[in-house]
């Protein structure tokens, strides 16, 4: 029994040793032996020798986990971040060793059960898999792969993504300990289900970590907006007091003093080649108004968007309706555009209101075009100069209930209104 | 009858208005009333929604509160696009582009460059020139149209698509209607000049009936003109 236990220490010792030796090879750092670090590195052994013969399968994996990374910390001193990631990366190859290795001995033996019941065999394949371990580190092309990787992930560190790793790890361990090692089909679909609860595991994560990130963003954005809105204001109020104050001493001056009053006026309302007047866009819809407006402004068409529409545009419809919505003003902003890019007066008019039912949007825009009103809306009629007659089909078959869209001519003016229900 | 309906807050401003107005009230009498209003209140969207009358409104875009002369004009295109508007402005008209277009906004005028000598000559301009309410309307399955009829300078038959033509002053329009049912929705300006072709007769400036073509105002020959409906026109 004594002599079971010192060579299971010993064993257990060399394990820990050997990954971090492989974690020294890989990154090509000396090892300087201190005291404190021989004395951590037994503590350790005993902590998961003593586990290994006492503890539960899913603890015995955790500590044993954690002890190789303690060692690893304490022996390289290496940034945490690291450390974590040749720790998993150890581990991985070390799972993949233990499981060809295993499977080879496992035929001289009833399976891979009767190996851990057998103290010998039990033994062997440990120093068997540590060997392995450190002479596939040694391979050059394995090597620089797990380096390259790890400079990957450095740049890219991602807590829950090292999460997601361990926890698979661990849970392919685990199965690999607790069944029968002679059922593949149960082992195979056991690893199958634990990839695809850890994918999922990690998508959550991911879109919960580009929320917040968004989330801070858009309230830089919004600040930035708000501080221009309340600039752009205050310069607008500054120049109609300016003007007013001006006709009112044009009013008591004479006629010399109103031609110079006439002259600064016209001096400083400058007058452009198009013009954009763009109001408070509510949440929402912004992106979307914002990227047309650089097409707006390649094409100097004349551009007014007005919204009384109060806070987020997608806290007023539901999440349906405002994908629909963002479709439909793709499609008519960009039939606006190059309609009204196309006509003479080059004018484009966004206008939105609320109620209490509902939400409204008209879009209204010159035009200069031959229209066939009986073809219009139907699959391939097209009036653009890039035909595909798709925009208008799609945005009849969303015409339903709950969504109105109306399609209108007055003169040269083409109209689409359309109205939401507001949740 | 015409109503002249004034917008605009300022007392300074709305003298001077209504000096630019009077000569006007004396010479048309009772045929031109003027309405003057400081805000936009119940009585003006009475007003507005009262489309019995011929109106020319005079709109300061800039009013106190939050209702500006902007909003107004539109409120009154929801309805109406027959009258006229004229805005008020202490900025410049290249500021409001955009409306000029899309609500067809007779004229913008800067309060600091001759406001009143303007003023005058737009309203002597509107008042001058005929009333022209006339609007074609058509409505299918797919959109509802309204065209001026004093912008359609011809509408014809297009025999390979079996449908009309209408052209106007910047567009084109196919419909599925024929000429004879067209004609009943048109007035009296419209006339038969072709058995393919409907003109309206106040764009044409001239009739080649030898020739079998007709000139229009913007220069454009059309070759549909049947002596057969010499007697329509002249």
């Amino acid at each position: 029994m004594i002599w079971e236990l010192l060579i299971s220490y010993f064993v257990v010792n060399l394990t820990i040793m050997v990954y971090v030796f492989s974690y020294k090879r890989c990154i090509n750092k000396k090892i300087e032996i201190k005291p404190y670090k021989i004395v951590v590195t037994m503590i350790l052994t005993a902590i998961v020798m003593f586990n290994n013969l006492y503890n539960s399968e899913i603890s015995k994996t955790i500590i044993c986990y954690l002890s190789i990374m303690v060692a690893c910390k304490v022996w390289m001193n290496r940034p945490l971040k690291e450390t974590i990631y040749y720790s998993v990366v150890l581990s991985i190859i070390s799972l993949m060793i233990e499981l060809i290795s295993s499977r080879i001995m496992a035929i001289g033996f009833a399976g891979y059960l009767q190996i851990n019941k057998d103290f010998v065999a039990k033994t062997a394949l440990t120093i068997v898999m540590g060997t392995l371990l450190y002479f596939t580190i040694a391979i050059n092309i394995i090597r620089q792969l797990i380096v390259k990787l790890e400079e990957f992930v450095r740049k890219n560190f991602r807590y829950d993504v090292v999460f997601i790793l361990l926890l698979i790890l661990s849970n392919i361990i685990l199965t690999h300990y607790n069944l029968n090692y002679g059922n593949n089909l149960l082992y195979v679909l056991s690893v199958i289900v634990v990839l695809i609860v850890a994918i999922l595991l990690y998508f959550l994560l991911l879109s919960n970590f580009n929320k917040e990130k968004l989330e801070i963003k858009n309230k830089y954005l919004s600040e930035s907006v708000k501080n221009y809105e309340i600039i752009a204001d205050d310069y607008s109020e500054l120049k109609h007091n300016l003007n007013a104050d001006f006709m009112a001493i044009r009013s008591v001056a004479n006629e010399k003093a109103k031609k110079v009053i006439d002259e600064k006026f016209k001096k400083y309302n400058k007058s452009y080649d198009w013009t954009v007047h763009v109001g408070k866009i509510p949440k929402g819809i912004q992106g979307i108004i914002y990227i047309k407006l650089y097409e707006i402004k390649n094409q100097k068409i004349n551009v007014e968007i007005n919204s009384e529409i109060s806070k987020n545009i997608t806290e007023k419809i539901t999440a349906k309706n405002y994908a629909l919505l963002c479709d439909i003003l793709d499609v008519t902003l960009n039939n606006a555009i190059e309609a009204a890019a196309n006509s003479k007066e080059k004018a484009l008019y966004i206008n939105m209101m609320e109620n209490n039912q509902n939400l409204n949007i008209q879009i209204l825009n010159t035009f200069e075009n031959v229209i066939d009103l009986e073809k219009i809306g139907h699959r391939h009629y097209s009036t653009k100069q890039r035909k595909s007659g798709i925009g208008l089909n799609y945005i009849n078959k969303i015409n339903n209930r709950e969504i109105k869209i109306k399609k209108e001519i007055i003169n040269d003016v083409f109209i689409i209104s359309i109205s939401l229900p507001i949740k | 009858m015409t109503k002249i309906v004034v917008l605009e807050d300022e007392k300074k401003d709305q003298g001077l208005i209504q000096k630019t107005l009077d000569p006007f009230y004396f010479k048309y009498g009772e045929s031109l009333s003027i309405k003057y209003y400081n805000k936009c209140t119940t009585d003006l969207i009475k007003e507005i929604e009262d489309l019995s009358e011929r109106k020319i409104y005079i709109l300061d875009i800039c009013l106190n509160g939050k209702i500006t002369g902007v909003d107004v004009a539109k409120k009154i295109r929801e309805i109406d696009w027959d009258s006229e508007i004229i805005f008020l402005t202490n900025h410049t008209s290249y500021e409001h582009k955009v409306y000029s277009s899309i609500f067809k906004i007779f004229r913008f005028i800067e309060k600091f460059d001759n406001m009143e000598e303007r003023l005058g000559e737009c309203i002597a301009l509107i008042l001058n020139k005929e009333c022209d309410k006339g609007m074609f309307k058509y409505k299918n399955t797919q959109m509802n149209i309204s065209i001026y009829m004093k912008d359609i300078l011809y509408i014809l038959r297009d025999k390979d698509e079996r449908k009309l033509i209408i052209k106007t002053t910047n567009n084109i329009f196919k419909i599925n209607k024929t000429l004879e049912n067209v004609l009943i929705d048109l007035d009296a300006r419209f006339k038969r000049v072709h058995r393919s072709c409907i003109v309206n007769t106040e764009r044409v400036i001239k009739y080649e009936w030898a020739k079998g073509y007709f000139i229009l105002d913007n220069n454009e020959k059309v070759p549909y003109l049947s002596k057969k409906y010499k007697g329509e026109v002249v």
